[in-house]
C-alpha cells in the first residue's frame, strides 16, 4: 500500500469514492462501531436486500402506470430501497470493492480485483437474462415497455453494474470483522 | 461451497511463518507492525494465521521492520521447537 501525498478531501473519479470514506472504513474504530454490519450474515443480507430491491423495482417499472415507476403499483416504491441497500452493501465490506490501489494493501487489492473479475462474469449472465426478459415482454401482446420504463430499467442496471463487485466480496465474506 | 477470496493462500506449497512470535518478541502490536509495514492491520492477522501469503516485497519489508532475516519469519518447512530456539 503506497502512502499518497495528499488524500484529504480527494475524490477518486474512476472509483467514485472519497479518500476519507475509504480510510475511515479501514480504521479499527469503524470495525468497532459497525461490527454488526461487517458480519457474514449482515453482508449476505445486504446482498439479498439489494437483489430484492432490483427485482421489485423492475417489476414496478413494467407494472406501474405512472412516470419512472412511481405509479399506483406498490412494488415501484422499491426503487427507493436501491440506494440505501447499495450504501449498506458498500459499508458492509468497508468499501473494498471500490477502493483505489493507493489506499489499500496488496491483500485487499487481490480481493478487489478477484471480485471485479467474478462480477464481470456474472454481469454477462445478468445482461443475458435481462435481454431475454425484454424480448419476452416485447413479444407479448398484453404488455409493452414504454420509454419511461426503459429509463427506469437503465437506472436499475446502473446499480446492478456498480454493486456486483461489492456483492461478490460480501457474499464470499472476504472482508469481515476484526478477529 | 463458495471459495473465500483472500482467506486462504492460493498456493499448493504452504508457507509457514512465525511472524506472531517475532512480532511479540519485539514488543509490537499488530497495528504497530501494520503501520510500519504500510499494510492494513487485518493483513498482519491473516498472515499470522496462515490465511494469506505475503508477496516477496511485503515479506522482506516485514523482515526489515522486525530487524531480522526473512528466513527467521517465513519458511517452506514447518518451524520446529529446535529451529525456534536456534533463532
Amino acid at each position: 500500500m503506497t502512502k499518497p501525498r495528499k488524500t484529504v478531501g480527494k475524490f477518486y473519479w474512476l472509483e467514485g469514492v472519497f479518500a476519507s470514506e475509504v480510510t475511515s472504513a479501514m480504521s479499527p474504530e469503524y470495525a468497532r462501531r459497525y461490527r454488526w454490519v461487517l458480519t457474514p450474515r449482515a453482508q449476505r443480507l445486504a446482498v439479498v436486500l439489494s437483489v430484492w430491491a432490483w427485482v421489485m423495482s423492475a417489476y414496478g417499472a413494467v407494472d406501474g402506470p405512472g412516470s419512472f415507476g412511481f405509479g399506483a403499483s406498490l412494488y415501484s416504491w422499491w426503487c427507493l430501497a436501491t440506494v440505501p441497500s447499495y450504501l449498506l452493501l458498500r459499508a458492509s465490506i468497508r468499501v473494498v470493492a471500490d477502493a483505489p490501489d493507493e489506499l489499500i494493501d496488496e491483500r485487499l487489492v487481490a480481493i478487489r480485483d478477484r471480485a471485479h473479475l467474478l462480477a464481470y462474469r456474472w454481469l454477462s449472465l445478468v445482461v443475458m437474462v435481462v435481454f431475454g426478459v425484454l424480448v419476452g415482454i416485447s413479444e407479448s401482446s398484453d404488455t409493452t415497455i414504454d420509454g419511461e420504463a426503459m429509463v427506469f430499467g437503465s437506472f436499475i442496471m446502473l446499480f446492478v453494474t456498480a454493486s456486483l463487485p461489492s456483492m461478490v466480496v460480501a457474499w464470499q465474506g472476504a472482508v469481515g470483522p476484526d478477529e | 461451497m463458495l471459495r473465500r477470496v483472500g482467506r486462504k493462500p492460493k498456493t499448493d506449497t504452504p508457507v509457514h511463518n512465525r511472524l506472531e512470535a517475532v512480532r511479540e518478541a519485539r514488543g509490537m502490536t499488530r497495528a504497530d507492525l501494520a503501520d510500519a509495514a504500510g499494510v492494513h492491520y487485518q493483513t498482519i492477522g491473516y498472515i499470522e494465521r496462515g490465511e494469506y501469503s505475503p508477496s516477496l516485497s511485503l515479506a522482506l519489508t516485514l523482515a526489515r521492520v522486525l530487524r531480522t532475516d526473512i528466513h527467521d519469519i517465513f519458511s517452506l518447512a514447518p518451524f520446529t521447537k529446535r529451529r525456534d530456539q536456534a533463532r
